[in-house]
């Protein structure tokens, strides 16, 4: 028959050993704990292996995650990404590598201002998941005109789970970022100022060509005059 | 047979040879760079942006030519309209355009050695080397290297400003380069101005436009 002290003791110790394998998990495990899936897309992107088990997340988020987030309006809480983030660990020549192909790699490396809202993730990311960076020979962006162009992936409207609204927020929009002083050439546009071009060179045409050389034509001399 | 002048320097032939080469190469390249759904003349958007790139260099270049040959020649003089020019010679050789060309009177102001251009020539040639030109030009360099200009363009309203009002100026461009194709067909007979920009040499007694 067990007595009162036993049954303390197994209280106790399970206590104890509840609350040393809590804290013996790792930091990782402990954001996996609720973002398994995350986790798993990490481990299975370019950073699985570089990335060391214990900062793997924070590394990237910021540390702020570490205390309690979940149960908060997510518009509370800032996903806590910076491009800056990649930069401390690919920063010195990526200007370079991206210069190779981009003209502007700052642009398009978001590192002047505010004012360039591309991503990282934009063109290493093939998916809607951030995390899942592939090695470039395998993806990465290239094709000009998926952004240079009038249905730029860049406009699309952003819907709450996709990814480019992660990366860029709520506000991403045409005219919201073209207010702040952005233009991506092919994408951006005023139409008025377009049409008005159009019209602008036909006028020019149809006035000098067309009228003015007509009556010319007609007002010509003949031989013999 | 009419007696030929010397128009047109040898420097000012090379110089007028490769702002044209320039501003149709960058009228192209720049509507696709501004429609990539429509324009493909120059295949990729990629190769449309360095083209439109190195060709804007050249054109900067170009102008420095243009601004410092004239300058250093004095042939700058043949830009600056006179007091006949305003706005007497303005309103004659707007008159001359409307109406005497149909009735095939004389051109009002026919180049000379000494004069090359007619008043509306002075005012416009003035206008678009002396202004819009280099805000053109301005703008495009500011555009292509806005790294060691964001202060200035952050000054002025971020990089839309700076495209706004590069492509309006482009417009503007693009209808001058029509009207003065145009023009250039009035002269004695219609290919006149075009051999005389080639050759140099035009005819003294008749008259030239561009
Ligand atoms: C107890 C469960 C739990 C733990 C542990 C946890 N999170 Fe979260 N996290 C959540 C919940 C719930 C949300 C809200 C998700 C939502 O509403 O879409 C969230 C949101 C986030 C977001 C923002 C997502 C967004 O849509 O903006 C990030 C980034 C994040 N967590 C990172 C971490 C990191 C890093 C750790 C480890 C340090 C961690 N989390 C640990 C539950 C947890
Ligand atoms: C290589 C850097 C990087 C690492 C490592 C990383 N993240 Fe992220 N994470 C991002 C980026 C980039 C975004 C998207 C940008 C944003 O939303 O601000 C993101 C978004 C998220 C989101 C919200 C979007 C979603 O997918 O639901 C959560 C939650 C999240 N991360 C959790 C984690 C967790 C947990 C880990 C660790 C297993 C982790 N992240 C590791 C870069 C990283
Ligand atoms: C506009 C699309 C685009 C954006 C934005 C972009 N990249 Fe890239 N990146 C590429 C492409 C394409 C390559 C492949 C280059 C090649 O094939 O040489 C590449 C290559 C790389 C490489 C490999 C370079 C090497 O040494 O071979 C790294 C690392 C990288 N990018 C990181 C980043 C980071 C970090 C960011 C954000 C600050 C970023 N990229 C933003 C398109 C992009
Ligand atoms: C802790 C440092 C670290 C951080 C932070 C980090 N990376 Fe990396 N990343 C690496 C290392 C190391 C590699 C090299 C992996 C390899 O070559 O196998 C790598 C590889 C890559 C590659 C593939 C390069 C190739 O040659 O194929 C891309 C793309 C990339 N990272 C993008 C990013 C982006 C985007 C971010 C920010 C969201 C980021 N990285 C954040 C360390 C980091
Ligand atoms: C991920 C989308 C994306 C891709 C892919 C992309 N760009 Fe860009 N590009 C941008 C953004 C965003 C800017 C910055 C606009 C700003 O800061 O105002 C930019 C800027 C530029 C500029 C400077 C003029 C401008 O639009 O402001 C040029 C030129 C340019 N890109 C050319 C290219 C070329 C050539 C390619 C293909 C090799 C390419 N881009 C691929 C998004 C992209």
């Amino acid at each position: 028959m067990m007595n009162r002290t036993h049954y303390y003791l197994i209280i106790l110790s399970m206590c104890i050993i509840l609350s040393c394998s809590y804290s013996s998990l790792a930091l990782e495990s402990k954001c996996s704990f609720c973002h398994s899936d995350t986790l798993e897309e990490v481990k299975q992107s370019v950073h699985g292996t570089v990335l060391g088990d214990e900062q793997r997340c924070v590394i990237c988020h910021g540390s702020q995650y570490e205390k309690r987030h979940y149960g908060k309006y997510m518009e509370e809480i800032e996903t806590g990404f910076e491009v800056d983030r990649c930069f401390s660990c690919h920063g010195s020549n990526l200007d370079v590598k991206h210069g190779e192909l981009f003209p502007q790699p700052q642009l398009h490396l978001n590192s002047i201002g505010d004012t360039s809202q591309t991503s990282c993730a934009i063109c290493h990311v093939e998916g809607k998941d951030p995390h899942l960076i592939k090695p470039v020979k395998i993806y990465a962006l290239k094709d000009c005109e998926e952004c240079h162009s009038s249905d730029s992936i860049l406009l699309t409207t952003p819907s709450k789970s996709s990814l480019k609204h992660q990366i860029i927020g709520i506000t991403f929009t045409n005219s919201e970022l073209t207010k702040r002083g952005q233009y991506v050439a092919g994408a951006n546009r005023i139409p008025i100022l377009d049409n008005l071009c159009v019209i602008i060179i036909i006028l020019t045409i149809i006035g000098v060509f067309v009228i003015h050389g007509g009556v010319r034509f007609i007002t010509r001399k003949r031989k013999g005059e | 047979m009419a007696e030929k002048i010397y128009l047109h320097p040898v420097l000012e032939r090379v110089w007028h040879a490769i702002h044209a080469i320039c501003i149709v190469v960058l009228i192209i390249s720049g509507a696709q760079i501004h429609w990539p759904g429509c324009v493909h003349l120059f295949g990729s958007f990629q190769t449309s942006v360095s083209v439109h790139n190195w060709f804007g260099l050249l054109l900067v270049a170009d102008f420095l030519l243009w601004l410092i040959y004239n300058l250093v020649s004095r042939r700058i003089i043949h830009y600056i309209p006179n007091k006949r020019d305003i706005p007497d010679g303005l309103i004659v050789q707007a008159k001359f355009y409307v109406c005497g060309i149909f009735k095939h009177d004389p051109h009002p102001y026919p180049p000379t050695v000494d004069e090359k251009f007619n008043p509306l020539q002075k005012m416009s040639y003035l206008m678009f080397m002396g202004l819009m030109t280099p805000i053109l030009l301005i703008s495009g360099i500011l555009y292509l290297y806005p790294l060691y200009f964001t202060d200035f363009i952050t000054s002025i309203g971020g990089l839309n400003v700076l495209a706004v009002i590069h492509f309006i100026l482009a417009i503007i461009f693009a209808a001058f380069l029509i009207a003065h194709l145009y023009l250039a067909t009035t002269g004695h007979t219609i290919q006149d101005n075009f051999i005389s920009i080639v050759t140099g040499y035009a005819d003294s007694e008749e008259e030239e436009e561009a």
